[in-house]
């Protein structure tokens, strides 16, 4: 009698758990293929605004927000950026507005990174899962400038809507952590308030800049890799 | 007699009962599957952070901001910008008549001659396929990119590799970048990459030319570098709230990435 009752639970289980592995498996893996083609679908979306000549920065920067906001999780990136300890300690009104300035904040830095892309070739990698527990996927894309290759990595988090990204690496440096600890400097010195003034003052000064860029013409590559050495020439003028 | 009829009643219906739970129970394996899925993405507060805490938590930026030498590499960062920003970038600017194409050539050539950096920090990684590679593009570019003008290699056939240097040997081996200092008229870096550079400059075949020429020679590798970079650099500055501690930070996680590609 007891062997039949063993007999039936083990049936029972494996079949629970061999239904469970099978659709898991086909989950993660159409998971995986609707990052791939979001990124392939997203990026070249974008860089043909980039390209568009004729269209005012502003108005770029408008379209491009348009295309990225249903791929992108702004809010989370916004609240990763903070962290937990500061993020809590804004009342709700400040947080929509802090994620109002991190968005504008970011669109310029994205913007102006992008231009130079814009007409570069770029390949695709392929998407994998990042971290453990299967919520986290990364999608590296590939820019070739002057025949060196720079590594754009988008990673994507699940939330209820589907897979967004939350973050951006270019040349291993990320969004979330580089904005992450200019604003946390800052909170910690002095206030909120002085926060928002910061992000506001360079979002406005950003905007007039990039129009002037416009009116400049033409826009230069390379990564910032690069700019360390840039610096390096310093010695070699000082000392002509 | 009661307890044999049990047992038939049972045996009866144990079996046929088990196949319907089975049946019954098989779609709820993956619906279970799938709530489970779903219960992940809880876009509540606490679970957001608990999920990241790993890649952006506390720890990150406390390594970050080991910086002793902040006070001193502050003064400098201010000295060195003042240069680039009165005297370098407007160098690079009147540079920039050149062609592009021309510069990114230069730049090519430049690259190329620092082949003996490149082929022996790839040898102390241990990385013997990539010093292959370094080998093969440096004979490749040096004839049939025209002393490197033209990187042939990549274009035509696809090799690249990646530009070792000596700090990044040292990070392999355990040495992280560690400690930022900002060299004088050099720029962003930290103490064990600055050491780096001295094993590096022995193997740039550029130092071994007589000393004017070789001033001349440095200086012209930097500019024409510059006049191809300094917009970006720029952009750099423009977004951040505060420039020493943006670049800084760009940098550490730039060499960071590098030393662990």
């Amino acid at each position: 009698m007891r062997i039949r009752w063993s007999i039936v639970i083990a049936v029972f289980v494996t079949n629970f758990v061999f239904g469970y592995s099978v659709d898991a498996e086909e989950a993660e893996k159409s998971a995986l293929a609707a990052v791939e083609e979001k990124v392939k679908e997203t990026v070249p979306a974008v860089l043909d605004i980039l390209r568009k000549e004729e269209m005012a920065s502003e108005e770029k920067g408008d379209k491009i927000l348009d295309i990225l906001s249903p791929v992108f999780r702004f809010e989370l990136m916004a609240k990763l950026t903070l962290g937990r300890q500061y993020w809590g300690q804004l009342t709700e009104e400040q947080q929509e507005e802090f994620v109002d300035l991190f968005v504008k904040h970011l669109q310029m830095s994205y913007i102006g990174k992008a231009e130079h892309f814009a007409d570069k070739e770029i390949h695709y990698g392929d998407a994998e899962w990042l971290g453990s527990g299967r919520r986290k996927i990364l999608m590296n894309t590939y820019v070739f400038i002057n025949d060196s290759k720079n590594v754009i990595k988008y990673k994507f988090y699940k939330q209820r809507d589907g897979w967004k990204v939350y973050d951006i690496e270019i040349e291993g440096v990320s969004i979330i952590r580089s904005y992450k600890s200019q604003y946390v400097d800052v909170l910690e010195e002095e206030d909120v308030e002085t926060l928002f003034e910061k992000i506001r003052s360079k979002v406005d000064k950003k905007k007039c800049q990039l129009e002037e860029d416009v009116d400049a013409g033409e826009v230069e590559e390379e990564e910032e890799e690069e700019e360390d050495e840039d610096e390096d020439e310093d010695e070699d003028d000082k000392n002509e | 007699m009661v307890q044999g009829l049990t047992n038939k009643l049972i045996r009866g219906s144990v079996v046929p009962l088990g196949l319907l739970m089975c049946c019954v129970f098989w779609p709820f394996g993956s619906a279970f599957a799938q709530m489970e899925n779903g219960a992940d993405s809880s876009e509540s507060a606490g679970g957001d952070f608990d999920a990241f805490s790993e890649e952006f938590g506390e720890q990150t930026t406390e390594s970050e901001k080991r910086d002793p030498l902040e006070p001193y590499n502050r003064v400098m960062y201010n000295v060195n910008d003042t240069l680039y920003v009165w005297v370098l970038k407007p160098a690079a600017r009147v540079y920039s008549i050149i062609p592009e194409n021309v510069r990114e050539g230069v730049d090519h050539a430049f690259k190329n001659v620092k082949y003996p950096i490149y082929v022996t920090n790839n040898m102390l990684q241990g990385d013997f396929e990539d010093a292959g590679i370094n080998t093969i593009r440096f004979c490749m570019n040096t004839t049939m990119g025209l002393g490197g003008m033209f990187d042939a290699a990549a274009r035509c056939f696809d090799l690249r590799s990646e530009r070792e240097d000596f700090g990044q040997t040292m990070g392999r081996w355990g040495l992280r970048p560690g400690i930022p200092l900002v060299l004088p008229a050099v720029g962003m870096s930290t103490v064990v990459d600055a050491l780096g550079r001295i094993p590096d400059d022995y193997l740039n075949p550029v130092s071994y030319v007589d000393g004017r020429v070789f001033t001349m020679t440095r200086a012209v590798e930097k500019l024409n570098l510059l006049s191809l970079n300094w917009k970006v650099y720029d952009r750099l500055k423009e977004e951040a709230l505060d420039e020493y501690t943006y670049l800084r930070d760009l940098y550490l996680q730039n060499r960071e990435e590098k030393i662990q590609e």
